[in-house]
């Protein structure tokens, strides 16, 4: 077997405080303000061919400078590394789309940089428009696309590339469900045959689905590289020490941003799977608890409280509890917190959720600032696809059938 | 189909050791990844007057006013003494070739900023950049040029054999202008201030090159504008349509050759140590 990317004691210093002038180079004393900061520590790894690998991690854990570095753009401060095969880096969608240019230009254009022949456009150029589903306007210049089109544009070129390499950013999460089914199929097609992949993601889900193996960055170091799914696990206990500022839910009530509002209890919440462990991993089937503890600045009577979950990716709220105003009557304050437990049946499928936690005073007025959240993964058994277990049972000319994901 | 990707792009191997790109491995990828400098350059021709009414008449409409309104205020107000046939066509010329050089010196100054869309997301040699920048002003320049042609007919110059070298003359402002703003496209990524270090360089040059005066008027002292890589080019341009009377033109062209050859050797230095590192900073 060849070895597609080798990582060798990889290195990456970026030097932060703004772009230096002229007079900043030139002035040593105004020069030591220029910080810096190291992307990535001595990492090492290796992907064989046909291989994928999803490489998860926070904001500013070095997955971006990774990636760069594998498609080339970017180069090491010190360390080795080497890439053999044809590279497509898909790196946002429709690089070097010209807005003046049609939509059959761009793809001759978008097309060749990422490493298509002129031959294979003109090849593959039908299924590059089919896919697209924006026939109609293949001949409007790009600058008049609605932003859905423009994307679905990008992506069917992007999708008709046959690099040896496929380098991907994220950017599986463009477009509606159906479009983003459409994807996934190809990417899965691309894989089974032969395509060495690398994914970078927040997107767990995504990374569990489609590879076996998931390298875990965090501030610049290898974690983790290894079994997807204990990959999600440690990605999971990490979060737990490192808070992703631009994670947090932003909440509005009666149209006012409350998060912003200064707040009179402390929330926090755990979660604990079946065994009671608080390893932010539950399992499909299993019940589990979150446990929030909540305390207080002020004196606050008969609170009400409310718990919710809601997909990492996603907005919906999947599940809430709430109690009914009054039902609860105590009285809170500093050193009086307040203790509560949710146990949930878990029918969720294998994907990353949020739990978050609100509380009111009787008289429904907000008391949280920012509103707290927790993050869990939920792995489940293979056999499963979608994300509800709903004890669905299949039946054939009155025989059960067994049930086997087949996407997989 | 996989294998028919794999022919276009070669064993394509990416092999870094640190920042810089060996130099032998940046020629291998020029070499390999050209059809990008063509379609880019493509692309941004096509774009470039695609959504204006007179298109490509504008890049011959602009040097033909100001080479008019030039012609016009030193024949008639300044009084310059070209000695050469045909002032006005000398001027025309002049101005063609010289508005070339200057616009394309400022747009490949800014080429690596200005593609940054794609040089974040996508690798090819980064000496693309400049080149796709002057390639696609190049029709412009070559449009403008035979313009001159029949005008230079209309006030009396007749044509002869030099006008072979026109495409020269072309060819030579291409390379020249790659030269020199190769390296200033990289400056710029690091040194924001270049660009505007250009506008003004370009604007006080255009008085220190033979553009509205002859290279001859500066007698004893023309050599001071042999250093100016634009001489050689302008000269060689005027020389073709036979106007450039009693001006030399092999000297100021040793001048332009050194520049190419010393700015080449820079520009390929200066990115393979760079090309990369000036991606972290787009």
């Amino acid at each position: 077997m060849t070895t597609s990317v080798r990582f060798e004691n990889v290195s990456k210093r970026y030097s932060l405080g703004g772009e230096p002038t002229l007079v900043s180079r030139m002035n040593p004393r105004r020069n030591r303000g220029l910080s810096e900061v190291w992307a990535l520590r001595d990492v090492s790894f290796v992907v064989e061919q046909g291989e994928t690998v999803a490489i998860v991690g926070s904001n500013g854990s070095g997955k971006t400078t990774t990636l760069r570095m594998v498609a080339g753009i970017s180069a090491p401060t010190s360390g080795r590394i080497r890439v053999e095969g044809s590279v497509a880096p898909l790196i946002g969608i429709g690089v070097g789309f010209n807005p003046e240019l049609s939509g059959r230009e761009n793809v001759a254009v978008n097309g060749q940089l990422l490493g298509l022949s002129q031959k294979e456009i003109r090849r593959n150029f039908d299924a590059i428009v089919e896919f697209s589903e924006i026939e109609a306007y293949l001949d409007t210049p790009v600058k008049f696309y609605s932003s859905g089109m423009y994307l679905r544009l990008g992506f069917a070129v992007a999708v008709h590339t046959r690099p040896e390499i496929l380098v991907v950013d994220e950017i599986l999460a463009v477009g509606d469900a159906a479009f983003q089914a459409k994807c996934n199929i190809r990417m899965r097609e691309l894989r089974d045959a032969g395509t060495t992949i690398v994914l970078v993601t927040h997107n767990l889900n995504l990374a569990v689905r489609m590879s076996k193996r998931t390298i875990v960055l965090s501030r610049g170091e290898l974690v983790f590289d290894g079994d997807s799914t204990e990959g999600v696990g440690v990605y999971h206990e990490m979060l737990s020490e490192i808070r992703d500022v631009s994670d947090t839910a932003n909440v509005t009530i009666d149209g006012e941003d409350v998060t912003q509002s200064k707040g009179q209890a402390k929330v926090s919440l755990d979660i604990r799977n079946h065994a009671g462990d608080s390893k932010r991993q539950v399992e499909t089937g299993r019940p589990f608890s979150i446990f929030v503890t909540i305390e207080f600045t002020e004196e606050v009577e008969d609170p009400c409280i409310g718990i919710g979950l809601t997909p990492a990716e996603g907005h919906d709220v999947v599940a809430s509890v709430f109690t009914a105003p009054g039902e609860y009557r105590g009285k809170h304050g500093p050193g009086r917190p307040l203790h509560a437990e949710v146990r949930m049946e878990n029918h969720l499928l294998t994907r990353s959720y949020i739990a978050h936690a609100v509380i009111y005073d009787s008289q429904r007025k907000w008391l949280l600032g920012l509103s707290p959240f927790e993050s869990f993964y939920v792995k489940s058994p293979s056999k499963y696809f979608g994300t509800t277990d709903l004890h669905s049972v299949l039946t054939i000319n009155g025989t059960e059938m067994s049930n086997v994901a087949v996407v997989r | 189909m996989a294998n028919s990707s794999t022919a276009t792009s070669g064993a394509a191997v990416l092999d870094l050791t640190g920042e810089r790109t060996p130099i032998s491995v940046l020629l291998r990828d020029l070499r390999r990844q050209r059809h990008l400098l063509v379609m880019l350059a493509n692309r941004d021709f096509k774009a470039k007057y695609r959504s204006t009414n007179l298109g490509l008449v504008w890049a011959v409409l602009l040097p033909l006013i100001q080479g008019t309104v030039l012609a016009l205020v030193f024949t008639h107000v300044v009084h310059i003494q070209a000695r050469t046939a045909s002032y006005p066509v000398f001027v025309l010329a002049g101005m063609a070739t010289w508005t070339y050089l200057s616009s394309s010196v400022q747009s490949a100054t800014t080429s690596i900023l200005d593609q940054s869309d794609i040089a974040g997301r996508i690798y090819f040699p980064r000496m693309f950049l400049p080149g796709v920048a002057i390639l696609a002003a190049a029709p412009g320049l070559l449009a403008s040029l035979i313009v001159v042609i029949p005008i230079s007919v209309v006030l009396g110059v007749t044509p002869t054999w030099h006008f072979v070298a026109l495409p020269l003359g072309w060819l030579l402002a291409v390379v020249t202008v790659y030269a020199i703003g190769a390296p200033l496209a990289l400056l710029n990524v690091y040194f924001r201030d270049v660009k505007y270090f250009v506008v003004a360089a370009l604007q006080a040059l255009l008085y220190g090159s033979p553009v509205i005066y002859p290279l001859d008027l500066l007698g004893d002292y023309k050599a001071i504008l042999y250093a100016n890589p634009a001489s050689g080019i302008i000269e060689l341009v005027r020389w073709s349509f036979d106007v450039n009377g009693k001006d030399p033109v092999l000297a100021p062209l040793a001048g332009t050759a050194v520049w190419i050859i010393v700015m080449t050797g820079v520009t390929v230095i200066a990115y393979a140590r760079q090309e990369r590192l000036a991606c972290d900073r787009l």
